[in-house]
């Protein structure tokens, strides 16, 4: 290994190599700098996006209605006058909103489910698996769309049904992972070393499974949010006037031939967010396993 | 003998399988003098690492204990709570595990897994517990200490990573340390490194040792005391140096005669005849009666419990131990002596 930072003390080491080692991430492949930069720009303009945004994103202006992009109007107008790149910034804002609190709650509750049933073993895995299956077997989107329209329209109702429709996956997961663990030695050894059963799952699995089930949410970001516009679209998920993306395009849809810009321009927002978060996510997946880091600093000794 | 450390009598474990029960110790019984080195030998699958598990009460999936006791520090440890036997763990009894690439944690750096090791058991803070890592890396040996600390264990080489293990174990200076197949997974040169590493450093904290090995080489360097195992029991235990001199248990003879040696003339290896038992399905008898040339007819009913012989430190389980004279050719020299058949077969000549 370069001895680059050898006598500074303990913190600043750390610190530098978290930043080298995030250098190094985004030197490996021009996909994930494009990856990681489009998800830095998409979190930012969730953050400050009102603030930027030129307009109030529900404001009605309908003299200035189903106007073509313009220096005033950068994405162009609805057919209530309402500024569309406005509500585009604020629709990021809901879509990062919404895939946090989806991926929030069904990656403790499953990532939990999963490493206790791994764990435990027995007939409570062989419950919790058969729950699991039974939900997986169902196509995910028919069975959120159904659970969607059962609680009623409301982008609340379709957060929750994504969340009961991921949930499992990350059981799954961190399940198969805890298998694999739980035979390995360091367990065993930590036991040795007079470790209790939770400070093992707290310690040792949950670090283990975790760069994994990171690479997950990575990756299911994008779907989440892909999800929750395409029920907003059918109608299921975000009501008016609320500029979800998938919201704006069903509503700038049957407009299309007149006003392009309306249903285009969330649209491409979605795609490129969407983009974003597969990128980085595909990217994270080949990078963080640290055996493979650890080839790189082997050579260097 | 003084008062023993770890003293085990009559362990029994069993195996549940899906298929039957494998009956893996057979009445063990063990003592360990304090600050001495026990070395335990046997074959794969003749009980070394279950017994040491059992005393640990870390039995993996299936495996309980039947009956015995394990004495240490004045008590039972198999009828110590479970909060209890934590605390006996990693403090006073430290174990060493056989393959240095998988016992340490993949994703935690070295510095704190030793870190973890002394704050599990004591209250200190953290920068404390890291100056104790520095120190302790330092001690077993790793140039640098304090670069190593951050290291993740793929950046450590085996030896390395066995005397990270070292350390760890050695970290609360337990009474009691058992070290299984420590140098297995390792070079022959690096081996011998971190054997002579761990003998200097258990005779500095004064703890006792459990060498589990199948090498014999490294048992005649390392261990006070070798207890030879076979099929779950103990067959013959005796002191180091007696033990190579007058084995008198024929399976012990036979491990002696098969392993392979410098200098002297070059003649081909001797292997034991047969292979061990089916732990599921172990003989009435000895269970080694089956692979052994000295066996008379009591071999084959009654399974000869361990008892002194030659002086109260040698013990032996036979009913016909080889004479001294016997174990340079291996076999029996008696004049009309022929190993007695199965009770079966002689059914079938009269």
């Amino acid at each position: 290994m370069i001895a680059g930072a050898v006598r500074d003390d303990a913190v600043p080491r750390r610190w530098r190599r978290a930043l080298r080692q995030t250098g190094g991430f985004l030197r490996a492949s021009r996909l994930n700098a494009l990856g990681a930069g489009i998800v830095a720009a998409v979190v930012l303009l969730a953050v400050f996006g009102r603030a930027l945004a030129p307009h109030d994103p529900n404001h009605l202006d309908l003299l200035a209605a189903l106007k073509p992009p313009s220096s005033a109007h950068w994405f162009g107008t609805d057919n209530l006058g309402r500024d569309l790149f406005s509500r585009v910034l604020a629709g990021a804002r809901i879509s990062v909103e919404v895939a946090v609190i989806i991926l929030g709650l069904s990656v403790a509750f499953g990532t939990l489910l999963g490493i206790v049933a791994g764990l435990v073993g027995g007939l409570l895995e062989e419950i919790v698996m058969r729950v699991t299956d039974l939900f997986l077997a169902f196509p995910a989107f028919i069975l959120a769309a159904a659970i969607a329209a059962t609680l009623g329209p409301s982008l609340n109702h379709t957060v929750l049904a994504l969340a009961v429709v991921f949930w499992p996956w990350y059981t799954r997961l961190a399940r198969g992972q805890v298998l694999a663990l739980r035979e390995r030695e360091f367990v065993l050894a930590a036991r040795v070393a007079g470790a209790g059963t939770m400070w093992i799952v707290l310690r040792h699995l949950l670090r283990n499974v975790l760069p994994i089930v990171v690479v997950q949410v990575s990756l299911d970001v994008g779907y989440a949010m892909l999800a929750t516009s395409a029920l907003s679209f059918l109608g299921l998920g975000a009501q008016p006037p609320t500029p979800e993306w998938g919201a704006i395009i069903t509503d700038g849809r049957s407009f299309i031939q007149t006003a392009w810009w309306w249903p285009t321009f969330p649209g491409i927002a979605l795609a490129v967010t969407v983009l974003g978060f597969n990128l980085l996510g595909d990217g994270l997946r080949d990078w963080i396993d640290p055996r493979l880091r650890g080839s790189l600093g082997g050579l260097q000794e | 003998m003084r008062q023993p450390v770890l003293s085990v009598r009559d362990l029994v474990v069993r195996f549940s399988t899906g298929r039957g029960v494998v009956h893996a110790v057979n009445g063990v019984s063990l003592d360990v003098e304090p600050g001495g080195t026990l070395g335990l030998v046997g074959e794969s699958g003749s009980g070394k690492s279950v017994t040491s598990l059992a005393i640990m009460r870390l039995l993996p999936r299936g495996g309980r204990v039947v009956s015995g006791q394990v004495w240490f520090g004045g008590r039972d440890l198999l009828r110590l709570s479970a909060a209890e036997m934590r605390s006996v763990r990693g403090r006073e009894i430290a174990m060493i595990l056989q393959d240095p690439q998988s016992s340490l944690n993949p994703v935690l750096p070295v510095g704190e897994q030793i870190e973890e090791a002394i704050r599990a058991h004591e209250r200190v803070s953290r920068p404390a517990a890291r100056a104790r890592a520095v120190e302790l890396l330092g001690a077993v040996g790793i140039a640098r200490p304090e670069e190593q600390l951050g290291r993740f264990p793929h950046q450590l080489s085996g030896g390395m990573r066995q005397r990270v293990m070292i350390a760890i174990a050695l970290a609360l200076r337990p009474t009691l340390l058992i070290a299984d197949e420590p140098t297995t997974a390792l070079d022959v040169t690096v081996q011998a490194q971190v054997l002579e590493l761990l003998r200097d450093l258990t005779d500095e904290v004064g703890a006792a040792v459990v060498l589990i090995s199948h090498d014999l080489g490294i048992m005649a360097r390392m261990a006070g005391r070798i207890a030879v195992m076979y099929a779950g029991r103990v067959v013959e235990s005796a002191p180091t140096e007696e033990l190579f001199a007058r084995p008198r248990h024929p399976y012990t003879v036979g491990l002696l005669r098969s392993i392979p040696r410098i200098g002297g003339a070059r003649r081909a290896l001797v292997p034991i005849e047969g292979s061990p038992p089916d732990l599921e399905r172990l003989p009435e008898g000895c269970p080694f009666a089956p692979r052994c040339a000295w066996r008379i007819e009591a071999c084959w009913t009654q399974n000869p419990s361990l008892a002194t012989d030659d002086g109260p430190a040698h013990l032996v389980a036979c009913h016909d131990p080889a004479e001294p004279e016997e174990v340079g050719p291996g076999r029996p020299i008696r004049p009309g002596f022929a190993p007695a058949p199965p009770p079966g077969i002689r059914a079938g000549v009269a």
